[in-house]
């Protein structure tokens, strides 16, 4: 039973069941056993159950080989009817509808795979034909065999091109390699290959041609022979190559021209720059020899006027004490003077007091006479005042003449206290005028010390210049050092160049216009030559 | 030279072995082929790995090839020899592709195996031989395999092939 299929169970069940209903019939027709007739319906049922789930398992295989087929029919290669348990001929019917899709599904991913490896170029990768059969097999000859047509193409197209490498290698490589000289056989080979070494050795030709005609300007003027231009027909590139190296040959010849002028009118510059510079070093070394007795004479000239100053303050300083002791004299001569007004004055007094006294005298003696006179018309009565009164007239006498020695004196005094009084006042008057001379001298001492001082410090300012003077012209002695040690280079490097220059042979054509056409460039030679000059 | 365990059985020229597996390399179909030549019933195969048919004899580096390829998207062609339930071997030519959906998604394998010529097997157990003596050198199976696979490239690398020019070369 194992390994019969449900369809072949099935039909052995309805043939159970046939002969069971067949035998239960007979049973019943002969009047058999009740039980045997029970025994006998039970089985035809058990079998007619048994047909009939077989059926169904038939249909439900049924309905998968549908489903599946509908899937290959939608190119889905992956499906497959994978039943374990189906025996007979639904196992052998499973086996080759299984079989049927492996082969196309085998066939398919062949194709596809060593049609994918050929379009890379694995042209081996072919499809494996073990396993096909019948038209599988012829397609895979067909495809096959394009695969086949494909790789000989291939190797037709590597030969074509090896050919080809071959024909117009040496000479192109020996191009690449800068060898011109190689051109490519056209004695053999296809007509295809005869117009391409053709249109090969052309180029060749052209770049040969031009690179030799070219390459002997230009290895002359590597010789710093400037006479030679590149001469023949040219076009493109190489008529572009032909005027710049013409240009280059013309334009450098142009300037190697300006140059040996410009450098002979340098050499003469530098040489006449060398004298001058030496004779500025001369100058600069005087210069510095000057300073520097200018530099010990100024400090000597510092110390002096340091010293006048400090005298100039002293005496302006004395002359302060001798105005103050002047101003103090003055002041003396003043108080003397009132001293002696007072003295006239007291004397005038005296004078008028004496007058006094001397007019009383001269009464009195006046009185006296008269009083004798009397005495004497009086007799004897009158002797005793007769006596008086001469007594009194001598005393008048003595009086007066007393007052009149007093009034002689009085007036010496007052004639010697104003001759005093105007001494005084001419000693008083020379004071003030010693003072105030006394006073403007001290301000000139001072203004004098004043200006010494500034003067000192002028000095000092000057000192330090000149130190300064002296440094700079040390720095200006050391630079012109160097100044002459460069001009005497250039100097040298000129004549180098000088040298230079007449090495190159020019060519005995006109400048060129380009070079003159560019205004800056003129301008800037015009500058240079000026500048030179 | 190569041994390989028991008797050796023979694929039939026209004979194509099919299995598929999934993307952990179980089975999920085999083809009546396979179970005739291996031993197995259907019941039996479904759902193992397919490295139920592994054979001692294979080197396992060949497998590391073998699973790069297929991870890379790529086909892969090998000259395998399988066990079979009762230890008898024989040999396939196999050609192993990874089966993509419509956006390019691998979504299972697909393994065809042919009878493969007397002169690739003679030439193939030439150099499993060789890389089986490599991978035994090192106790630790993994570094055996890495040792294996890398001289498995040398030896390619001296012959100046690819793998898959080798193997269309035998």
């Amino acid at each position: 039973m194992m390994n019969l299929s449900s369809l072949s169970r099935a039909m052995i069940f309805s043939l159970i069941a046939a002969l069971a209903a067949i035998y239960t019939v007979w049973l019943v027709y002969t009047g058999g056993p009740d039980d045997e007739i029970i025994i006998a319906a039970g089985v035809q049922i058990a079998a007619m159950v048994f047909a009939l789930l077989s059926l169904l398992s038939v249909k439900m295989f049924l309905r998968k080989i549908s489903n599946l087929s509908d899937a290959i029919r939608m190119g889905d290669f992956e499906q497959r009817l994978v039943l374990p348990r189906v025996g007979g001929d639904m196992k052998k019917v499973t086996d080759h509808l299984n079989a049927m899709i492996d082969i196309n599904d085998a066939f398919v991913r062949e194709a596809s795979l060593a049609l994918t490896a050929a379009s890379e170029g694995r042209f081996y990768r072919k499809i494996r034909p073990e396993g096909m059969r019948g038209m599988y097999l012829h397609s895979v000859g067909k495809i096959n065999g394009a695969i086949d047509t494909m790789a000989e193409a291939e190797r037709d197209r590597s030969h074509m091109i090896e050919e080809l490498r071959e024909q117009l290698g040496s000479t192109i490589e020996a191009a690449i390699a800068g060898d011109f000289s190689k051109r490519v056989e056209i004695s053999r080979g296809k007509d295809e290959f005869a117009v391409i070494a053709k249109q090969v050795n052309g180029l060749v030709e052209t770049v040969d041609r031009g690179l030799i005609a070219t390459g002997r300007v230009l290895s002359a003027l590597a010789q710093t022979d400037l006479s030679l231009r590149v001469e023949g027909e040219f076009e493109g590139a190489f008529l572009k190559l032909k005027e710049d190296t013409n240009a280059v040959a013309g334009n450098l010849g142009d300037v190697i021209g300006q140059l040996r002028q410009t450098s002979g009118t340098l050499k003469l510059a530098t040489s006449e720059i060398l004298d001058g510079t030496n004779d500025l070093s001369r100058r600069t070394a005087k210069q510095a020899s000057t300073i520097e007795e200018t530099s010990t004479t100024m400090g000597q000239l510092a110390v002096t006027i340091a010293e006048s100053a400090e005298q100039a303050e002293k005496a302006s300083t004395d002359s302060l004490q001798l105005s103050n002791t002047a101003e103090q004299s003055g002041a003396l001569m003043a108080k003397a003077t009132d001293a002696m007004e007072q003295i006239a004055t007291s004397s005038a007094k005296i004078s008028n007091i004496i007058g006094m006294i001397d007019n009383i005298a001269f009464q009195t003696n006046l009185l006296a006479v008269n009083a004798s006179l009397e005495a004497a018309r009086a007799g004897d009565a009158g002797k005793g005042f007769a006596v008086v009164a001469t007594e009194v007239r001598t005393l008048a006498q003595s009086a007066g003449e007393a007052a009149k020695e007093v009034r002689q004196l009085v007036d010496q005094s007052t004639s010697e206290v104003e001759q005093g009084s105007t001494f005084v006042g001419e000693v008083s008057e020379n004071l003030s005028n010693m003072i105030s001379s006394i006073q403007k001298n001290s301000t000139r001492m001072q203004g004098l010390a004043t200006a010494s001082r500034q003067q000192a410090s002028s000095i000092e300012e000057v000192n330090i210049a000149v130190g300064q003077m002296d440094e700079m012209t040390q720095n200006n002695a050391a630079l012109v050092e160097e100044t002459n040690a460069a001009i005497e280079q250039a100097n040298g490097q000129v004549t180098d160049l000088d040298e230079l220059v007449e090495g190159f042979k020019l060519g005995e054509r006109e400048p060129a216009n380009d070079f003159q056409s560019g205004d800056d460039e003129d301008q800037d030679f015009q500058h240079v030559e000026s500048d030179a000059a | 030279m190569l041994s390989v365990d028991g008797a050796e059985r023979k694929l039939g020229q026209n004979d194509l072995i099919v299995s598929k597996t999934n993307l952990k390399g179980h089975i999920t179909y085999a083809n009546d082929v396979f179970l005739d030549i291996a031993d197995y019933s259907l019941k039996q195969v479904l759902n193992q790995p397919h490295s139920m048919i592994r054979s001692e004899a294979m080197p396992r580096c060949v497998f590391q090839l073998l699973w790069e390829y297929l991870q890379d998207g790529r086909e892969i062609f090998a000259y395998v020899v399988n066990a079979t339930r009762k230890n008898d071997h024989y040999w396939v030519f196999a050609h192993v592709t990874p089966s993509t959906d419509a956006n390019g998604k691998i979504i299972s394998y697909h393994s065809n195996r042919r009878a493969p010529s007397e002169a690739a097997i003679e030439a193939v157990k030439a150099l499993y031989e060789i890389l089986l003596a490599e991978e035994a050198k090192h106790s630790n199976r993994k570094e055996g395999q890495k040792a294996g696979y890398a001289l498995l490239l040398k030896i390619l690398e001296e012959k100046g092939m690819s793998y898959d020019e080798f193997i269309f070369s035998l």
